[in-house]
């Protein structure tokens, strides 16, 4: 189990800035998702299960309460938003390398059903579309990153964000329609 | 695209997606001002958005999940000859797993750099850099490097697999006795001194790189930050050159700072003197159950590394050996000049230590054993638990049988293992809980924390549900509830194991709903738990000492002084007894009985030797003179209180409040003490001795001066504290202290003749005490007549009395 006062120290220096710290913070807090999200799945299939409650039971695992700011839950979930958008696209680069053909018998079904190899496809796109949309605007880009990736809802995002909702609603219709044209 | 361009757009399509759709078409026309392209890419954006369903419309979070949950998903299978069983564990440096040789079919730790960051090069290098080093380390006490490889784009190391615990996992635990920490400390030397001779320094030694494993044997993991070190001379740069000397990359803070060095914070050379303060470090934690120096933010800590003493260790552990302190002064000494030299020095003093710690720990069971027969000792103890259960002292009751038979095993179990050191961790675990239970009567709630989270620290014992339901009771009046309930929910797990040992009496039932009902603030309830408590086993001075202080909460002080009269009754040596009979009668304005109730704690206090329990006597006597008006007694009494030494932070901030507040109208007296009560927070707060501080000592000071404010009619100095109060309740999410500073402000209200405004924060305030209620504006302005300036807590117990009589009833 990964110290809480370590992560804590860490999540507390990456808000302030020190962006060295991050390096240190995500193996750790992938480590965690992980494991919650196995016992989660094998208990309850996960089909009840709130994105917030995941990372929310991920935070308070493994952050020192006591010591944490409440600005470090918003840093938090930016985190496990990161995480989860890199595991799902080395996830689909490797569906998508099933397609053509290499190591096709090592894939067992139960994994096959995750991800489609189309929806692989499509997810590599997005990832891609969404890397050129930082390029010119980072905002709409962290945006789809929490809401789509990091499953928050508008209130959430605001909070992860420091905006108001409806500044998030805005960006992210514009941004919804932008990624829809790339990708179509 | 550019981004004035881009703004435009998004401005426009905001602006279309808000129109009707016939409108839509002439306001893009005029906006767009003759630009096709602006107008092309706005309605090719609109057309895409009002396109039908979007995979991006659900977001793939729960795939995430799944992929996550694969057992397979990310982790390598294999690594070259070694099989991937499971991941053991993630740190800073990299994942961690337990693998399969399959050459030498033995089982190895794999340490992985994590695939994200095998494209930073200078990461690499010093993962690399750091295998190196450690690979040339061959020690018991050190886990062992076998290969440092590179599998594809994966960079890793095999090294020993360690099972058992890390340092940090038993910490968690609670601290560790004298000889265990030393026991531990030597293990973690040798290892170092192995190391210092290959010309390794470790330099990140730390809880968490200590492995302890089942056998008690230690092993010191993760040369995370070793630096290829030889001793060369200065002068003779070819010589320096063929050490090989790596440098980490300048400026680069590496270490987790609580157990860096004063150098290593400067970021200056550092030679091996550094493990010696940070192993001194680790051992001041495994003694005192924190570091010993504290910040809540890095930087504060370092600059409390670079500038501060440690906070002294208790006196206990000063007491247990004159060497205790003198090892860690040496280790940790901020002048590295000053420290050991070599870790060589650091082992001789432990072992050292260690031989005279077992040695009258021997003698000391010897003569305890020559004395007397087993028999005559078997009969002394057992007297002491008759005298409990008799109630004759501050004992948990427990039936005397009961505890002859166990004191009879451990007795046994003594007399068998005296070749062996035996810590009595019985006695001490009752001794800290009857040093709690004692600081709670007394008022002295940071004393009963520290003594009651020590004694709740060891396995499973019998007084281990009563020492947590105390724990629990102590942060309800800390204001930490959330601990409190905490500590309530561990005691309700541990029920069922205390209940078939057949060691859960419906005393003890009782006396855990009771401490229920008081964290939920429903005293009322609570006082009527005590009371049956009582009438079972009405011979018991703690069960009236309770049912006093359950009183005092609803302010009912004559059924408060009654039961305390019966306390004292019971028990004419508990000094606490006669302390709160004192503070209960002056409450009802009865000078002459208080006077003498105190006058009899004191003398009880004294006799005892008992500083803690004096100062707290003298300096309720001084507030209680000063309040009849008599200053120069008053000033008699602070003057003896201040001869007393007593060298504890929380009743120095305590009493300097008190202080503050007696002197308040002579205004640079008042300022003096306010400014040390300041001081003292500040120390607590630097020594990190509590989680939140000492914020809920100064917000009651705050609040308590603020109200001598108001009374004074001074209301630009009240909103100034009440503001401050308020300010730290929020800051450090202190429940009941924002409630009584919410209280206040209501207070200011009112005599700024503002009733309306007052009632909005009275409502706010009694949030917090009755989270179920919804108080109409009629109920809180019925309330707000009856307490102008009256204290919170007198405030509160007299909510309800007005509606009672109106017919309303208020439940909590």
């Amino acid at each position: 189990m990964p110290q809480s006062s370590e992560i804590t120290d860490l999540l507390r220096r990456w808000t302030a800035g020190e962006e060295s710290a991050l390096n240190g913070l995500v193996p750790l807090v992938e480590l965690e998702l992980r494991r919650i999200a196995r016992r989660l799945l094998r208990n309850e299939r996960g089909q009840s299960l709130q994105t917030t409650e995941l990372v929310n039971e991920a935070y308070l695992r493994l952050v020192d309460q006591t010591r944490a700011q409440w600005q470090n839950r918003a840093h938090f979930f930016a985190i496990s938003a990161q995480i989860m958008r890199r595991i799902l696209i080395d996830h689909a680069k490797r569906r998508a390398s099933v397609k053509r053909g290499a190591g096709a018998n090592q894939v067992s079904l139960s994994s096959v059903t995750i991800m489609s190899p189309q929806r692989s496809q499509e997810l590599l796109a997005l990832d891609e579309a969404l890397t050129r949309l930082e390029q010119f605007d980072a905002f709409k880009s962290r945006i789809v990153e929490l809401r789509y990736f990091g499953g928050l809802n508008i209130e959430e995002t605001a909070e992860v964000l420091k905006v108001a909702p409806a500044t998030v609603s805005r960006h992210w219709h514009l941004a919804k329609a932008w990624l829809k044209r790339e990708l179509g | 695209m550019e981004s004035e361009q881009w703004r435009r757009v998004e401005a426009l399509f905001l602006q279309a997606l808000s129109l009707h759709d016939g409108e839509r078409e002439s306001y893009l026309q005029t906006a767009a001002n003759g630009d096709p392209e602006l107008l092309r890419e706005v309605n090719d954006l609109l057309r895409s958005y009002k396109l039908p369903g979007s995979f991006m419309e659900q977001p793939v979070f729960m795939q995430g999940l799944h992929v996550l949950s694969g057992e397979d998903s990310d982790e390598p299978k294999d690594l070259g000859r070694y099989r991937i069983i499971k991941r053991i564990g993630a740190g800073g440096m990299g994942e961690v797993f337990l693998a399969h040789d399959s050459v030498l079919d033995r089982q190895v730790a794999i340490k992985l750099l994590p695939k994200l960051l095998t494209d930073d090069p200078q990461r690499i290098r010093r993962f690399q850099q750091e295998a190196h080093a450690a690979s040339t380390i061959s020690h018991p006490n050190v886990a062992h490097i076998y290969e440092i490889g590179v599998e594809g784009n994966c960079h890793f190391t095999s090294m020993e697999y360690v099972e058992g615990q890390t340092l940090r996992e038993v910490l968690n635990h609670g601290r560790l006795t004298i000889v265990e920490a030393l026991e531990i400390s030597l293990q973690v030397a040798r290892a170092l001194e192995s190391a210092h001779a290959s010309g390794v320094i470790h330099r990140d030694i730390k809880p968490e790189n200590i492995m302890i494993r089942p056998d008690g044997y230690v092993k010191v993991l993760d040369f995370g930050l070793a630096k290829l070190h030889r001793i060369t001379d200065e002068d003779d740069p070819s010589q320096t050159q063929a050490a090989t000397m790596i440098k980490t990359e300048p400026g680069l803070l590496m270490g987790s700072p609580a157990y860096m060095s004063p150098e290593q914070a400067r970021g200056v050379d550092v030679d091996a003197r550094t493990d010696i303060w940070s192993l001194g470090v680790v051992l001041y934690e495994m003694l005192c159950g924190w570091t010993p120096f504290q910040g809540s933010t890095r930087m504060d800590l370092l600059v409390a590394l670079l500038r501060e003493e440690p906070a002294p260790i208790s006196a206990s552990l000063r007491h247990a050996h004159p060497g205790l302190r003198r090892l860690l002064n040496r280790m940790l000494s901020k002048d590295k000049d000053q420290r050991y030299l070599t870790i060589a020095e650091v082992i001789v003093d432990v072992e050292n230590l260690l031989k005279d710690l077992r040695w009258s720990a021997k003698q000391g069971q010897k003569s305890k054993l020559f004395q007397g027969s087993q028999f005559a000792l078997l009969k002394h103890k057992a007297l002491q638990a008759y005298r409990a259960a008799d109630g004759t002292s501050i004992k948990t009751p427990l039936p005397f049988f009961l505890m002859a038979i166990v004191l009879g095993i451990a007795l046994t179990w003594a007399l068998r293992n005296t070749e062996q050191l035996v810590l009595d961790s019985d006695a001490e675990l009752e001794a800290g809980y009857q040093a709690g239970v004692e600081a709670i009567f007394r008022d002295d709630m940071y004393t009963a924390a520290h003594a009651l989270s020590r004694a709740a620290t060891f396995s499973l014992h019998k007084s281990t549900l009563l020492t947590h339901a105390r724990l629990a009771e102590v942060w309800a009046e800390l204001d930490y509830y959330d601990r409190a309930n905490h500590e309530l929910s561990y005691v309700a797990s541990i029920i069922p194991i205390f209940r078939s040992a057949n060691h859960f009496s419906e005393t003890d039932a009782l006396y855990v709903e009771a401490i229920r009902a008081t964290i939920q603030r429903n005293f009322q309830s609570a006082a009527n738990l005590h009371k049956q408590i009582v009438e079972k086993d009405p011979s018991n001075s703690v069960a009236w000492m309770d049912l006093g202080r359950s009183y005092e909460r609803i302010r009912w002080w004559d059924e408060a002084a009654n039961s305390y009269r019966r306390a004292c009754a019971i028990n004419p040596s508990l000094a606490s007894a006669f302390l709160r009979l004192g503070t209960v009668e002056a409450a009802k304005g009865d000078t002459q009985a208080a006077n003498t109730a105190f006058e009899q704690a004191q003398h009880l206090y004294k006799t005892a030797k008992d500083n803690a329990g004096t100062l707290q006597v003298l300096n309720l006597r001084s507030v209680l003179a000063h309040r009849l008006g008599k200053n120069d007694e008053a000033n008699n009494f602070i003057r003896e209180a201040d001869s007393i030494p007593y060298g504890d932070f929380y009743s120095e901030v305590k009493t300097n409040f008190a202080l503050a507040a007696i002197f308040h109208k002579e205004s640079e007296q008042a300022k003096w003490f306010e400014s040390e009560a300041r001081r003292h927070a500040e120390s607590i707060r630097r020594a990190g001795l509590l989680f939140r501080g000492p914020d809920q000592l100064l917000v009651n000071g705050l609040v308590e001066i603020a109200m001598l404010y108001l009374r004074d009619n001074d209301l630009i100095n009240a909103q100034k504290y009440t503001l401050e109060a308020l300010k730290i309740a929020q800051r450090s999410d202190l429940k009941i202290s924002k409630a009584k500073a919410l209280y206040v402000y209501g207070q200011l209200y009112l005599h700024e003749g503002f009733p309306a405004n007052a009632d909005q924060q009275f409502k706010e305030a009694l949030r917090f005490e009755f989270p179920n209620a919804d108080f109409s504006d009629k109920q809180i302005a019925l309330w707000r007549n009856t307490i102008f300036d009256v204290d919170y807590e007198t405030a509160i117990a007299r909510f309800g009395r007005p509606l009672e009589a109106m017919g309303v009833v208020v439940t909590r």
